[in-house]
């Protein structure tokens, strides 16, 4: 992927540069609102990383410049405002998500990923598919080598979150924020629960373990080893 | 000694000063002033409806009488006007005047040919330069003062109004005669000269009346102010506690400092919080820091020892230390309540069933029977994501402290929603675990807070805090007691050992006009 980071704290932008290189991205960093415009307008980007507050013009008014030219590329907001007004605020400007600083840097690379994910027509996608997993959005049937799996319907929600982004890491806070729609981190491990449930359900009488933990990130669903 | 006296003097004066400058005062005044336009312009009104309206119809009948002896003199020469005068005069008719008696004439003849009638010594002079009919006065002797002419005090002062017209012979035009015709209005003036010293006695008694009720009011009023400005000035000081007396009339000004008063609680809440936190944070934050501290010292000084251990190692404690900061912050912004913009209606029963439905499986997965009792409750204003997460903390907080450790008991957790009585809404989780001894109970919302069986365990000691502050910021109400029985069989109210924790939030209700106007709302949409 193509990626802009627009940050003008120099190490946390260096930390984050290095970081999506080695992910194997390619990254164009600039200091301030004004120059991250200009480079946005010559296009070319995946996705944007933007942090909220920038000299020169502020990172909600790069994003809805951008947006008002048409420009739909996904991006991402970096913030140390992390109350529920800011949230909004930040998706009013267009951005796609929202992380609160400061951040594990597996949770901005999982979001980034996803977001570059969401740019594929995947959306009016009905039907997904992994290994031999099978997810039928309209008729809410999961299937598995051709057999039935019953869900729960918070199961199906997160079970589908996870297939939408089939190879990628997610983490437990897209997941509470995606599938739950909460915004605060519960001291115990609800998510890594439902997770096991859901494990239980799809992969139980298995020999491929389709939904996979990612040490110190998340999960990820996925075929491969 | 003088320079005291002096100074006491200046304060005076400038207590005189600020009196004068109070918004009561000078209200009184300005009411009592345009109290006294309103009654001069009545007054004024009434002047001319009476008085003013009977010196007019003279006006007119003088007007007319001397248009009436032009023309006599036109037809009937000097002799003619002469006699008609002479019986219209008082002075000269001795059996009084077909006209009234109050009507007064003057006719000379410049060339002292005939004799002439005169009511009055004189023409006065302000009725000798037009022809217009002018207001003047003259001096009457008294009938009883008829032989005494010179004593002043049987001169009477008496008030007419008149007309002069000089008459001209048409063919010689030399003037022949020159006639005053007057009435006395000695009784209307009287009546205006008392309704106008009235006036303006009324007026000046109203002002001072003014100026002492002015004066007495604002003295009240700057007490009640000087109330406010010594409890201020009390708390700039630095006596937070202080707070304005009430004087329990319920007027505005207990309004106000009510609502001072409880600006004021906010404060010292805030205050104390803030103090309560750096206080903590030297007793809670130091302790993790210093390990982390310790921990990387000691793998520069040592010298076989793999760094990644050690790095990974710390990473949850600095997490751990984000992540107490983070609630810190988040405590901080609910209490300053900031964030109204976020308030909505929201459903606590759906609230509940899906807060309870994340936590269900690690509920099982603990060991925890899970008990949700949902009743049908009016919808609360609030914040979905902020009651969310304190439902979501008092489960966290349940499954940490709440596990019961009698044998043979099971591990319970119940969340609860019911209507409240007068409205709103209550939301309770209660264990039936080692509870909280009544003591304690208030103490444990406080930030940091941990008992200290509990200080053993992770977590920040800001979850109830957070849950307090939340509650607060819905306006509702946070009280800690007894939970569920410890045993199935033996459970006595009187003995509260027997009992787990119980943490109950108590939602106002919303406010009517609001709801009202979002079904609406809905029903267009």
């Amino acid at each position: 992927m193509r990626i802009l980071v627009v940050e003008d704290d120099a190490d946390a932008a260096a930390y984050l540069v290095k970081g999506l290189r080695e992910a194997g991205h390619s990254v164009d960093h600039v200091i301030d609102g004004a120059t991250g415009l200009n480079m946005a307008e010559n296009g070319g980007y995946d996705a944007y990383v933007i942090d909220r507050m920038l000299p020169q013009m502020d990172g909600l008014t790069m994003l809805e410049k951008r947006r008002e030219a048409g420009d739909e590329t996904p991006a991402l907001f970096l913030s140390a405002l992390g109350e529920v007004d800011d949230r909004v605020s930040g998706l009013q400007a267009g951005g796609d998500d929202y992380l609160v600083k400061p951040y594990a840097f597996s949770e901005l690379l999982a979001r980034v990923e996803a977001l570059g994910r969401r740019r594929a027509p995947s959306n009016v996608t009905t039907k997904f598919s992994v290994g031999d997993l099978e997810m039928d959005i309209l008729s809410r049937t999961v299937r598995r080598g051709g057999r039935k799996i019953d869900l729960q319907p918070r199961e199906f929600r997160l079970l589908e979150y996870l297939m939408r982004h089939a190879g990628q890491v997610v983490t437990r806070t897209m997941l509470l924020e995606n599938v739950w729609e909460y915004h605060f981190d519960p001291q115990t491990n609800v998510i890594d629960v439902h997770i096991s449930r859901l494990r239980g359900k799809i992969d139980k009488d298995f020999d491929t373990q389709l939904l996979k933990t990612v040490r110190g990130a998340g999960y990820t669903l996925s075929d491969e080893d | 000694m003088a320079e005291e006296r002096q100074d006491n003097s200046r304060k005076g004066s400038s207590r005189l000063f600020r009196l004068v400058r109070t918004t009561s005062f000078r209200f009184t005044l300005i009411t009592m002033i345009l109290f006294i336009i309103s009654v001069f312009v009545l007054s004024a009104f009434v002047y001319r409806a009476t008085i003013g309206d009977a010196i007019g119809d003279m006006e007119d009948q003088i007007t007319e009488e001397v248009a009436a002896l032009e023309q006599v003199y036109e037809r009937a020469g000097y002799p003619g006007l002469r006699r008609v005068i002479g019986l219209r005069s008082s002075s000269y008719n001795a059996r009084g005047s077909a006209y009234t008696k109050d009507a007064l004439y003057i006719l000379i003849d410049p060339d002292n040919r005939q004799p002439p009638v005169r009511d009055l010594s004189q023409i006065p002079p302000e009725a000798l330069d037009s022809e217009n009919i002018v207001e003047f006065s003259y001096e009457r002797i008294t009938a009883s003062a008829r032989n005494n002419i010179l004593d002043p005090d049987k001169i009477e002062m008496r008030y007419g109004i008149g007309g002069m017209r000089r008459m001209y012979n048409p063919e010689t035009r030399r003037q022949e005669a020159i006639v005053f015709v007057a009435r006395d209005i000695t009784d209307l003036v009287r009546i205006r000269e008392a309704a106008s010293d009235v006036f303006v006695r009324m007026a000046g008694v109203t002002f001072i009346l003014a100026l002492v009720v002015a004066y007495f009011s604002s003295r009240a009023f700057l007490a009640r102010l000087d109330d406010v400005n010594r409890t201020a000035e009390a708390i700039t000081a630095g006596d937070l506690g202080k707070r304005i007396p009430l004087s329990g009339a319920g007027d505005e000004f207990d309004a106000l400092g009510r609502n001072l008063n409880s600006m004021l609680d906010q404060i010292e809440r805030l205050m104390t919080g803030m103090k309560q936190v750096s206080d903590n944070i030297a007793h809670d934050l130091r302790s993790p820091l210093t390990r982390i501290r310790n921990r990387l010292e000691s793998a520069v000084s040592e010298p076989e020892i793999d760094y990644k251990t050690v790095v990974e190692q710390t990473i949850p404690d600095v997490d751990r230390l984000l992540a107490t900061f983070n609630a810190l912050l988040s405590i901080t912004r609910i209490e300053s309540g900031e964030r109204y913009g976020t308030m909505k209606p929201v459903d606590l029963v759906a609230l509940v069933e899906e807060v309870t439905e994340l936590y269900e499986p690690a509920a099982q997965d603990a060991g925890f029977r899970l008990n949700v009792d949902l009743q049908a409750t009016p919808q609360v204003m609030g914040s979905r994501e902020l009651i969310s997460q304190a439902l979501a903390n008092l489960l966290d907080n349940a499954f940490k402290y709440g596990r019961t450790s009698e044998e043979g008991v099971e591990p319970t957790i119940e969340v609860k929603v019911a209507p409240r009585v007068g409205g709103g809404a209550l939301m309770s989780v209660s264990d039936n675990g080692p509870g909280v001894s009544p003591i304690d109970r208030e103490r444990i919302l406080n930030r940091f807070v941990r008992l200290e069986k509990s200080r053993s365990t992770h977590g920040s000691g800001l979850g109830l805090s957070m849950v307090t502050a939340i509650a607060r910021f819905h306006n509702g109400q946070l009280s800690v007691g007894p939970g569920l029985p410890r045993h199935e069989d033996k459970h006595s109210l009187d003995q509260p050992g027997n009992y787990g924790l119980g943490i109950r939030i108590a939602f106002p209700p919303a406010p009517k006009n609001l709801f009202e106007m979002i079904k609406i709302g809905n029903q267009k949409g």
